[in-house]
């Protein structure tokens, strides 16, 4: 029954403020769009001016009606200026990078005026009583980046919801504002678990602690150089005996790089797994170590960089919702 | 949204500095300990915004309230009432602000300031209030907006600009309101006249009184007659009638309403329009005799035109008068008995005299010739009269000789009592000034004068004015023309060889009247007459409010239309203004720059088609491009170097 009635609502609440989701960009703030209430600020400012109305008509002060009447009629003209500071505003989206779990995510919107300057307008997710709003001024003809900030709670991929862009300037008599909603999302990876230790020397094997300890490996062999090996790695006095561009190899194992795998970790839920192999994806690219990952169903073949990184957190972060939305 | 970054010291500077204007007014009526608290209270809290301190506990506040009300009572021996009222309202604010953490309570002091600045009308409706109360409005606004900018600190004219085009936009809704919204008169409930002295008349005269107030410029009030002004001999103003001879001096006596006018007209009726100014008494200044009564008012026996209410503000009524008259020819002994009563006791001498005299003279006209000729013959006019002993009459008449108007009334009305003369004295103003910019007559308090009236078998009471004996000039042509330059002001106009100084003077007095006329008078019955004006009488507040709201719509719609046309008109970067002043350069030799074509391509179809233009063309053009596309870093220096580049440019 509860829930009918939150739903029946939202519902209401969507057709009045014509929330159409998600919105093609760039969403224009027309008057069909901005809603303008008087403030509680608005209401106490109502209140003096009866005060000073009663005060005028007591003492037959003739320049008491005219303070009264002057600074009415600036109340209601102070509506159409908070109104004007929104209007004809030009909003998109802008690029949102990915984060972790427990950090911060930052939705960008960029605003463009095409008219007088603007000033104080904020940005705070809808429908929430405490959100923390952010706030910027908009030069004339120009462009303004506002920011909004949450905190990513959980991994998967998080939606922004729908803002609401609003002002109270100049007098914070009324409150203007209107919603927009680009559907945009930060994809949250999960929060990397240092608990997890050094890198697993293999994968593949029994598990049993045999771990690769940075500074104490063993020269195995050499072979042939592939993109992506570092400086390091190049066994220059080869390539001095003029035996061509070859590159050490360290490790226990020749065979097999290292790999990442989520059976592996036997003795934890999910969420822990999930946490330990993003800590290790982290260290492995810190180390240099080219690795793999291997999640039920998923299969990254080893290798190493920016791309490869953030396509495994992905899969990290994603992993178990079907259709990429954070349960 | 409500944080405590917005109390800034620059903020607070600007909400304390905006408070002090408004309270500034009241300084000179406070308890100097209430300005010291408030001054205290305004530095502490700027001194705790600059060095980022805690406001002060609940627990000082509470006892510094309290000892503020304490000390209240102290002065004013009560917590009710306008005067108490003003001042508790004043130090309660000051001490708010000290107790100011949040944006809301900025917001409270604000607009709780618009109510201090309310209380100033209370003692001045002036011009001059009137315009520094608004500069004042304009510093709360501005402050108000300072308080509203959230992420950015904003300079004095991003706080003064828009404050001041907001009350602009204001100023035609005001004015329809002022006009149309529906006044009530009269208090909505009884309001406590705190002693407030104002200049003017009062019910009692004793030896130097009219000339103590001869000294003051004020105006007393303006009048619009009809048709030609009166001649000035005949511009007696009648104000309090003084019957009781009483002390030192005369007092009035309680007199009853008369029902119905009693005179015979000699002349016929002139008519006039009074403004008066505020004095706080019940009594209106007609030209002697009234012949109607404005409404609201009545008529003593003596004459003596009263309010039914004490004149608190300004109040114009229309009357007329016959400046010759003859009242109360066939009174009655028992009525007149009255005025032959005195106190013998004091000044023996003069009594004495007057028996004298009537013996000499058994006619009352040849004796009131007499004494005439006595006046003038040996005793001087002066605004600084010798301060006078126990027997004034006496020492006045038979010692100094040196006298201002009341010393002449009040003598010359008992010498015909001890005489046995039913006599009277009569107070009001004589004379005033034509102001040639508004036509009016300004009676001003130093045209203060007291007469007598004597009353005569068949001619009734007539005007005897022994000052006019004394110096004819004083009525003929008035106070400067008989005692030469009264107080600072007149000094000054006097010594103004050009006439600059007066001229501005009359043209000021004329600008107050008309303030007074279409502001500060501005009342209910103002308002009707003024519907009259529209044709329609006896309007309701049905018409009236649609009135308004037509006003309203007309005068806010408009002002809005405009702002919001203003507002949806697309502005143009400066890079893109100039640029396109340089193609319509071009465009006018017959170059036009297709819509799709980049300011690189255009540059290539100048150098085919008007190679003359070519050289200058391609630095604008460069500049252009430099200061569309440049980094960001160097934006607004190649901004300024092209439109400089794009204004110098003139096509071949």
């Amino acid at each position: 029954m509860g829930d009918f009635s939150f739903a029946l609502r939202q519902r209401i609440s969507d057709w009045i403020f014509r929330a159409r989701i998600p919105e093609q960009p760039p969403v224009v703030l027309t008057q069909k769009r901005i809603f303008i209430i008087p403030t509680r600020t608005g209401y106490f400012f109502a209140f003096v001016l009866v005060l000073l109305l009663i005060a005028s008509v007591n003492y037959a002060l003739s320049l008491g009606f005219l303070l009264t009447f002057l600074l009415a009629s600036m109340g209601g003209m102070s509506m159409l200026h908070t109104f004007r500071n929104l209007a004809r505003l030009s909003i998109s989206p802008g690029r949102t990078e990915p984060t972790f779990a427990g950090d911060i995510a930052h939705f960008h919107l960029v605003m463009h005026n095409p008219g007088v300057a603007r000033f104080s307008v904020g940005v705070k997710r809808a429908k929430l009583r405490d959100a923390e709003p952010t706030f910027g001024d908009i030069a004339p003809t120009g462009s303004s980046n506002l920011s909004l900030n949450m905190i990513a709670e959980s991994r998967g991929c998080m939606p922004c919801g729908r803002l609401e862009i609003f002002t109270e300037y100049p007098v914070g008599l009324f409150h203007a504002w209107s919603y927009v909603d680009f559907g945009m999302t930060c994809l949250v990876y999960p929060k990397p678990d240092p608990g997890a230790g050094a890198l697993p020397i293999s994968a593949t094997g029994s598990g049993e602690g045999n771990i690769l300890v940075a500074g104490d490996e063993e020269f195995q062999s050499l072979r042939a150089y592939r993109a992506g090996d570092t400086l390091r790695q190049i066994a220059w006095k080869a390539l001095a005996r003029e035996q061509g561009l070859l590159v050490k190899e360290f490790g226990t194992t020749t065979s097999a790089d290292l790999w990442l795998d989520y059976a592996a970790l036997v003795g934890f839920g999910v969420e822990q797994r999930l946490a330990r192999l993003t800590w290790w994806v982290l260290e492995a690219e810190r180390a240099l170590v080219p690795y793999g990952l291997k999640l039920p169903g998923v299969t990254m073949q080893p290798s190493m960089g920016r791309q490869h990184r953030d396509q495994c957190l992905e899969r990290l972060a994603l992993y178990g919702f079907q259709d990429g939305t954070a349960a | 949204m409500i944080n405590s970054s917005a109390l800034t010291l620059a903020n607070v500077t600007w909400l304390v500095a905006a408070m002090g204007f408004v309270i500034a007014p009241h300084v000179q009526r406070l308890p100097w300990w209430a300005s010291a608290v408030c001054l205290a209270a305004g530095a502490w809290r700027w001194w705790i915004a600059r060095n980022g301190l805690r406001t002060p506990g609940w627990l000082i506040m509470g006892g510094i309230a309290f000892a503020i009300t304490a000390g209240a009572f102290v002065e004013y021996r009560k917590l009710f009432g306008r005067e108490v009222g003003v001042m508790l309202l004043i130090v309660m604010l000051c001490l708010k602000l000290l107790e100011m953490r949040m944006k809301r309570d900025a917001m409270v002091v604000i607009f709780l300031g618009f109510f201090l600045a309310l209380t100033n009308f209370l003692y001045s409706q002036t011009i001059l209030m009137g315009a520094y109360m608004l500069v004042c409005v304009w510093l709360l606004i501005a402050t108000l907006i300072g308080f509203n900018r959230i992420n950015s600190e904003p300079t004095i004219r991003d706080r003064l600009a828009p404050a001041g085009w907001l009350l602009l936009q204001s100023i035609p809704m005001m004015i329809v309101f002022f006009f149309l919204f529906p006044r009530i008169s009269g208090p909505l409930w009884s309001i406590p006249q705190d002693g407030q002295a104002r200049t003017g008349l009062s019910d009692s005269m004793s030896p130097g009184d009219i000339s103590k107030l001869s000294q003051s410029d004020a105006v007393a009030f303006r009048v619009e007659f009809e048709g030609a002004v009166p001649n000035s001999t005949d511009l007696y103003w009648r104000g309090p009638v003084l019957g009781m001879q009483s002390g030192r001096g005369w007092r009035m006596y309680d007199s009853l309403p008369v029902s119905q006018f009693k005179y015979t007209a000699l002349s016929p009726e002139v008519k006039y329009r009074v403004t008066m100014q505020p004095h706080n008494k019940t009594w209106l200044f007609a030209l002697d005799i009234p012949s109607s009564l404005p409404p609201n008012s009545f008529l003593l026996t003596d004459y003596q035109m009263r309010a039914s209410e004490p004149v608190n503000s300004l109040k114009a009524y229309s009357i007329g008068s016959h400046v010759n008259y003859r009242i109360d020819a066939d009174g009655s002994p028992t009525e007149l008995q009255k005025y032959l009563n005195f106190n013998s006791r004091i000044n023996p001498r003069t009594i004495a005299f007057g028996k004298e005299m009537r013996e000499k003279y058994p006619d009352p006209k040849v004796l009131i010739e007499e004494l005439m000729k006595m006046y003038n013959r040996e005793f001087t006019y002066t605004l600084e009269p010798p301060p006078l002993g126990d027997n004034p009459m006496d020492e006045f008449l038979f010692g100094t000789k040196l006298g201002f108007c009341e010393h002449y009334a009040g003598s010359f009305a008992l010498i015909m009592r001890a005489a046995g003369v039913p006599a009277r004295v009569v107070t009001g103003y004589q004379g005033g000034e034509v102001n040639p910019v508004s036509r009016m007559l300004v009676v001003r308090q130093a045209e203060a004068h007291a007469w007598t009236e004597v009353w005569l078998p068949d001619l009734g009471w007539l005007r005897v004015d022994p000052t006019f004996a004394v110096s004819p000039l004083r009525i003929n042509r008035g106070m400067s023309a008989a005692l030469g330059p009264v107080g600072v002001f007149d000094n000054m106009v006097e010594a103004d060889k050009l006439g600059i100084l007066r001229s501005l003077a009359y043209t000021w007095d004329a600008v107050n009247s008309e303030w007074n006329r279409w502001v500060v008078g501005f009342n209910q019955d103002r308002q009707r007459g003024m519907f009259e004006g529209f044709g329609i009488p006896d309007v309701d507040w049905r018409t009236m409010a649609m009135w308004l709201i037509g006003g309203v719509f007309v005068a806010g719609g408009g002002v809005g239309l405009v702002l919001l046309a203003l507002a949806y008109r697309n502005r143009k970067s400066p890079v893109d203004a100039a640029f396109e002043r340089f193609c319509a350069q071009l465009a006018r030799q017959g170059l036009i720059r297709a819509k799709t074509e980049g300011p690189v391509d255009f540059l290539k179809r100048i150098e085919r088609e008007r190679p003359q233009d070519y050289a200058e063309a391609k630095k604008v053009i460069d500049a252009y491009v430099a200061a569309r596309y440049a980094p960001t870093a160097s934006e607004a220096s190649s901004q300024r170097r092209f439109i400089q580049l794009a204004r110098r440019f003139r096509s071949a």
